[in-house]
């Protein structure tokens, strides 16, 4: 775990408000972003981050570093609510309910302005074939459960288990590249900018 | 099931994407526990999709953060210091992702100078090793024409040097007066050179040729070059009592014709 993470772990497990502040800077941005792809509202979705973040702080006594990473921790707290808010009679009502494919097709509907932190990344993880980010995407930010992607997409459980895998395969591929960019990178500037 | 298997099951990946059921989850872990290779890769596996996630992020609006401060606890007063602070610094999650982005295109960048320089500069040197090659060879060949001539001049210089060696001085005819030849004539090695000096230079398809009178007959001792002042080898002749340049077709004649003799000398 990265120092930042273990900092604000230990803030929080000690109930130190300023670990909900550092953990609201940090990743904020990329709940929002996902909370926001589920129930299509800016409203909801401030509300939903809200609901999210006070119940980070509730439980966070009960978060196990062990089990996976804060940020998957703190998604799922999000999104479980965010999913929650989509089943609400309320929301049904609403008319926010949409199909997969417009859901699949519209990354970035939400965003007026170009949002300069996908820039870097973007390209390659475009290079994501559709299939893969569909499966992936219905069942990492919408919370679908297998039965529920096989309906969706209708697609028997085996292919929606192999492009998971595969999916998540490439993934983990596009985005260790690029760490290893960065690395290379650093030392680069380590070696020929570093007497400058 | 080994570590492999596991590795290759797909179960880590349901798993980090939360599909797993209780049992299953249980398992992950157990194996996470005893594998640290597993640990690794569900670590890894869940960074991926947290940079993932993280290519989705929107800014919240600016409010968001006072409010959820407020409401999770009464007393602001440390807290809201290190809020303001840090909220002039929102941009850090962009910053995180944007300067990761820089550096990887100047790594690129470098590297492409690198490639390019390298390739340049091998291009160069295969250049100079192929002028070189051809310089060589170049001068491999005139070094073996040179030792060519030289082990000739040697064989020259032998006869000439050779106290046996007679010099005979071949006088122009009617035809030419003012041509001479010399020949060296060796009757203990058997060795024959000639020398024109101021032979006419021969028409279109005829040659000089160069008879020894053996026993009141002539034999050819060869074919001659028309170059003046070269020593050119030819036949020796046993009991030779003349020699006798004559134009002859190009090819050599088998008897000389007389008419056209051009220079001659007894032996």
């Amino acid at each position: 775990m990265e120092k930042l993470d273990l900092h604000i772990v230990q803030s929080l497990q000690q109930r130190d408000k300023k670990a909900i502040a550092l953990l609201y800077d940090q990743y904020a941005a990329t709940l929002y972003g996902v909370v926001l792809k589920i129930v299509r509202s800016e409203v909801i979705a401030q509300d939903v981050l809200q609901e999210a973040f006070v119940k980070i702080w509730k439980n966070g006594p009960q978060y196990d570093p062990q089990k996976g990473t804060i940020f998957t921790w703190m998604l799922n707290i999000a999104r479980n609510l965010a999913i929650d808010k989509t089943r609400s009679a309320s929301f049904r009502h609403s008319g926010k309910i949409q199909t997969v494919d417009h859901f699949v097709s519209n990354n970035n509907q939400f965003s007026d302005q170009p949002n300069v932190d996908q820039i870097g990344l973007d390209g390659m993880v475009n290079d994501l074939d559709d299939k893969y980010r569909q499966v992936i995407d219905l069942v990492y930010f919408q919370g679908y459960t297998h039965k529920e992607v096989m309906e969706e997409l209708n697609l028997p459980l085996g292919t929606v288990k192999s492009r998971i895998r595969l999916g998540l395969q490439k993934l983990r591929k596009v985005f260790g590249e690029f760490k290893v960019a960065i690395t290379i990178a650093c030392w680069f500037m380590g070696h020929f900018l570093g007497p400058y | 099931m080994d570590k492999e298997r596991f590795l290759a099951s797909g179960l880590l990946e349901q798993y980090v994407l939360g599909l797993t059921s209780a049992e299953e989850s249980a398992e992950v872990e157990r194996y996470a526990d005893a594998f640290p290779e597993i640990k690794a890769e569900i670590e890894a596996l869940q960074q991926a999709m947290e940079q993932y996630a993280a290519q989705h992020a929107i800014p919240p609006p600016d409010g968001l953060k006072k409010k959820i401060m407020s409401e999770i606890g009464g007393q602001q007063s440390g807290v809201t210091k290190s809020t303001s602070e840090r909220s002039k610094t929102t941009p850090a999650n962009r910053n995180s992702l944007k300067w990761p982005f820089l550096l990887t295109l100047f790594a690129a960048l470098m590297m492409a100078l690198l490639a390019g320089n390298l390739y340049f500069q091998k291009k160069a040197v295969e250049h100079q090793l192929s002028e070189t090659a051809t310089a060589y060879s170049a001068l491999k060949k005139a070094c073996e024409a040179q030792q060519a001539q030289q082990a000739e001049m040697e064989k020259v210089y032998a006869v000439l040097k050779h106290p046996q060696t007679k010099t005979i001085t071949l006088q122009g005819s009617s035809l030419a007066p003012e041509a001479t030849a010399v020949a060296y004539w060796n009757e203990s090695t058997k060795a024959g050179y000639v020398n024109l000096l101021n032979l006419p230079s021969p028409p279109a398809g005829k040659q000089y040729q160069i008879w020894a009178d053996i026993d009141h007959k002539m034999v050819s001792m060869g074919l001659l070059s028309a170059e003046n002042g070269t020593f050119q080898a030819i036949d020796f002749g046993e009991n030779a009592t003349s020699l006798n340049i004559t134009l002859e077709p190009e090819g050599g004649s088998k008897t000389p014709n007389v008419d056209l003799l051009y220079v001659n000398g007894p032996v």
